[in-house]
C-alpha cells in the first residue's frame, strides 16, 4: 500500500501510461500504413496482370485463348458483353457481389474487392473493363491475400512483442530511475527524522544543486534557525540561573557564616542587611525575567495614549536630578521640543528612567548628563548624553542583548543584571521606534531613542 | 595557613574572606583571572579558592596553567556550574576539590580543612607534637591537660609550626603563610608573636618547643 502511494510508483505508472498510448498510436499507424502499402502493391500487380491479359487474350468464337500469360494460383474470370461468364480459371470462388461489379465494369469502372474462396481463403479481386477485344467486356483477376495477411500478421506480432519488451524495460527502468532520483528525498527524510532537539548541529547532506539539493539546503537553513533559537534559549536559561545563583550564594554563605557562632547584635544586623540587599537584587532580576518572559510569550500588554514627551521627561528629571546631585554629576534638560507621541506612559517612563539611571551610574562625579528632544524625520529623537566612562566598540553590537554585561563584576555590584537595555530596546520597538547608541571610551555615551511623532490631529 | 580567594562577585568574595579570617587563615583576594593567577604564581599559598567564571581568564584555564607551571598549591574550585561535565573538567584541569554555589559556609571550611590535611604531613584533623595537641576542627590547643587560649593569629602561626615539625621555618615563610598582603612587614612583629606563643605553650623549667635557629628562623622541636 505504501509502495502504491509512493511518488516513484505513481511516476512510473504515469510514464508507462503515456508510453502505452504512444506505442499504441505508433503501432496502429505503422500497421495500417504497411497494410495499405501491401494491398496497394497487390492491387498494382493485379492491375498489371489485367493489362497483360488484355494484351494477350484472344477470343475466337466465344473461346478465350489466354495465351501464355497464365500464372498458376491465380484467378481469372472473363465476362462477355452480356455479363455472362465466358471463361473462368478459378478454385471455386464464391464472389458475392461480383455481378454488380461486372456491371460497373461494363460501364468502364474498374474496381477492387475482397472475397473468400469456398475453402475460406481470402482473395483480392480486380474487376476491369475490357474493351479492346470485341465480345469481351470485363475481366476479373484475383490473387490470394495470404502473403499479405501473413506479412501483416508477422508485423503485428513483432509490434506486440516489441511493445511488451519496451514497456517492461521502460517500466523497470523508469522505476529504477525514479527511485534513484528520489533517493535523496528518502535520505533527507531519514536525516530530518533523526535530527532531534539535542543534535541540531547536524545537517542534511546536500548532494547536488538541483531541486532536491535546494530543498536540502532550505531545510538546513531552517534547522540552523532552530538551532540558533534553541541555543539562545539555552543561553538565556543558563544566564538566568547564574544570575539567580550568584545572589543565592551570597545569601547562603552570609547566613551560614553568621550562624556559625554567637555574634554581636551589630554583626547580625550587618548580615541581615547584606542578605536583604541580595534578596532585593534577586527579586529585581526575577521581575525583569518575568517581564521578558511575558514579552516572549507575546502577552505584554500596552495601553497607548497621547503622551507629551516634554512633560514626561520633565517629570522624570526631578528624580534623576536628586540621584545625579548625590553623585556630583551635573544634570540638565537641553532643548526639549514640544512633541507628542502615541505611547504607553508607564513603559516609556521605564525606558527613559533606565537610560537616565545608567547615565548616572556610569558617569563619574564631575561629569554631566543632558537630555534633549529633537524633531527628526517624522520621529521624535530623545537623546540621553553623558560624559561617562563610555563603551568600547566591540561591546556596542551586543549591548542590547539579554544578560550582556561589559564588566559583570562592576555591573552586578551596582545591582544590574544586564537586562535593562534589552527591555529598553523592546519598549522602543513596541512603540514602532528604535534605540541607538554612540559612544567613545573615556568621552561618554549618547543613547538615542526614536519614536514616531503623532501628527497633530485636526 | 594562607589562602587566596579568586572570585569576581565582590560581595561573595568579601564574605568568604571574612569567614576565613575568622578561622585564623590569612586571606588574599582577587577579582579577576589574570590577577589571581599572578598572585597564585608569586606567593606560596597553602590553598586557592578559585571561581570558574572569571573575567579575563577562566578558572579552569588558570588551574591548568598553574599546574603546568608546577604550582602545586591545593585548589578548591568554587562555581555556579554544577553539571557532571563541569565538575569533571574542573577536576581534570588539576583542581583538588569542587564546591558548587550556593554553599554552606561550614562545608567550605570543612573542605578547606580536608585539603590542607591532604597537603600536610598529617591526615588527621588533630595535630600533635610531643604532648602539645591541636584539634583543627574545634581549634582547641592543649599541652597535656592544660588548655591553651590563643588569639587567631597565634593559632595560625602555631598551626604552621605543628604542620611542619622539625623543619626550619624562616621569618619569610611565616610571613607568607600567616599574613596576607595587607601585612606591612615590621622588623620584629614575628618575634613578638613567637615570644607570646612560647609563653603560652611552654612548661616552666623545660626547653621551649619552638627553638630559635640563629640566622635562619625557628624550628618546632620534635617530640
Amino acid at each position: 500500500m505504501r509502495l502504491v502511494k509512493s511518488v516513484k510508483f505513481r511516476l512510473t505508472i504515469w510514464y508507462l501510461a503515456v508510453l502505452v498510448g504512444l506505442l499504441l498510436l505508433f503501432g496502429i499507424m505503422a500497421y495500417f500504413m504497411l497494410s495499405n502499402s501491401l494491398y496497394q502493391s497487390l492491387d498494382d500487380s493485379l492491375r498489371t496482370q489485367a493489362l497483360a491479359l488484355e494484351d494477350s487474350l484472344d477470343i475466337e468464337n466465344g473461346q478465350v485463348n489466354l495465351g501464355d500469360t497464365e500464372q498458376p494460383g491465380e484467378l481469372v474470370l472473363i465476362y462477355g458483353v452480356d455479363g455472362s461468364l465466358l471463361q473462368g480459371l478459378s478454385w471455386g470462388v464464391e464472389v458475392p457481389h461480383v455481378d454488380t461489379l461486372v456491371v460497373q465494369a461494363l460501364e468502364s469502372h474498374a474496381s477492387f474487392l475482397n472475397a473468400r474462396t469456398a475453402s475460406g481463403q481470402e482473395i483480392r479481386l480486380h474487376v476491369a473493363p475490357f474493351s479492346d477485344e470485341p465480345g469481351i467486356s470485363a475481366i476479373v483477376v484475383g490473387r490470394s491475400t495470404e502473403e499479405v495477411t501473413e506479412v501483416l500478421g508477422n508485423f503485428k506480432n513483432i509490434l506486440i512483442i516489441a511493445a511488451m519488451a519496451t514497456l517492461a524495460l521502460a517500466g523497470g527502468g523508469g522505476f529504477f530511475m525514479a527511485s534513484r532520483v528520489l533517493k535523496p528525498v528518502e535520505r533527507i527524510r531519514q536525516t530530518a527524522q533523526e535530527i532531534e532537539e539535542s543534535d541540531l548541529s547536524r545537517r542534511i547532506e546536500v548532494g547536488s544543486e538541483d531541486e532536491l539539493g535546494r530543498l536540502a539546503s532550505t531545510l538546513n537553513q531552517m534547522i540552523g534557525r532552530l538551532e540558533a533559537a534553541f541555543s539562545r534559549q539555552r543561553q538565556f536559561t543558563a544566564d538566568a540561573s547564574h544570575e539567580l545563583r550568584t545572589p543565592l550564594a551570597v545569601v547562603q554563605a552570609e547566613s551560614t557564616l553568621a550562624l556559625r557562632k554567637k555574634r554581636t547584635q551589630d554583626d547580625y544586623r550587618k548580615s541581615l542587611e547584606l542578605i536583604s540587599q541580595e534578596a532585593g537584587h534577586m527579586s529585581a532580576v526575577v521581575g525583569k525575567l518575568l517581564y521578558l518572559a511575558r514579552i516572549d510569550a507575546g502577552k505584554d500588554q500596552v495601553k497607548f495614549e497621547r503622551i507629551n514627551l516634554k512633560e514626561l521627561l520633565t517629570e522624570l528629571s526631578s528624580d534623576i536630578e536628586v540621584l545625579a546631585r548625590e553623585k556630583g554629576v551635573e544634570f540638565k534638560l537641553s532643548s526639549l521640543e514640544d512633541l507628542t507621541v502615541e505611547g504607553d506612559k508607564i513603559k516609556l517612563e521605564q525606558l527613559f528612567l533606565n537610560l537616565l539611571e545608567n547615565a548616572v551610574k556610569y558617569t563619574p562625579s564631575g561629569g554631566s548628563i543632558s537630555v534633549s528632544i529633537v524633531r527628526g524625520d517624522k520621529t521624535a529623537v530623545i537623546a540621553v548624553k553623558d560624559t561617562g566612562i563610555g563603551i568600547s566598540k566591540e561591546h556596542i553590537p551586543h549591548l542590547f542583548e539579554r544578560f550582556y554585561r561589559i564588566d559583570k563584576a562592576r555591573s552586578r555590584a551596582e545591582g544590574g543584571a544586564g537586562l535593562g537595555l534589552a527591555i529598553c530596546k523592546h519598549i522602543a520597538e513596541v512603540h514602532g521606534g528604535r534605540i541607538e547608541v554612540e559612544s567613545k571610551i573615556g568621552e561618554g555615551s549618547t543613547f538615542s531613542v526614536f519614536i514616531p511623532i503623532l501628527e497633530k490631529a485636526n | 595557613m594562607r589562602i587566596l580567594v579568586v572570585e569576581d562577585e565582590r560581595r561573595l568574595c568579601g564574605i568568604i574572606k571574612r569567614g576565613l579570617m575568622e578561622e585564623g587563615y590569612a586571606v588574599d583576594t582577587s577579582y579577576d583571572g589574570e590577577d589571581g593567577e599572578y598572585l597564585a604564581e608569586s606567593t606560596p599559598y597553602d590553598l586557592i579558592v578559585l571561581d570558574i567564571m572569571l573575567p579575563k581568564k577562566d578558572g579552569v584555564e588558570i588551574c591548568r596553567d598553574l599546574r603546568l607551571k608546577k604550582v602545586n598549591t591545593a585548589i578548591l574550585m568554587l562555581t555556579a556550574k554544577d553539571t557532571v561535565e563541569d565538575r569533571v573538567k574542573g577536576l581534570d584541569a588539576g583542581a583538588d576539590d569542587y564546591l558548587v554555589k550556593p554553599f554552606a559556609f561550614n562545608e567550605l571550611l570543612a573542605r578547606i580543612r580536608a585539603l590542607l590535611r591532604r597537603t600536610g604531613s598529617s591526615k588527621s584533623p588533630k595535630l600533635q607534637v610531643g604532648d602539645l595537641l591541636m584539634d583543627t576542627l574545634t581549634r582547641e590547643v592543649r599541652r597535656g591537660k592544660r588548655i591553651i587560649e590563643l588569639t587567631s593569629k597565634e593559632y595560625t602561626i602555631l598551626e604552621y609550626f605543628m604542620r611542619h615539625p622539625k623543619v626550619v621555618i624562616t621569618r619569610t615563610m611565616l610571613e607568607e603563610h600567616a599574613w596576607d598582603y595587607e601585612f606591612e612587614s615590621m622588623s620584629n612583629i614575628i618575634d613578638v608573636y613567637i615570644r607570646r606563643i612560647r609563653r603560652k605553650i611552654d612548661e616552666v623549667g623545660q626547653d621551649s618547643l619552638i627553638q630559635t635557629i640563629r640566622g635562619a628562623g625557628y624550628r618546632m622541636k620534635a617530640a
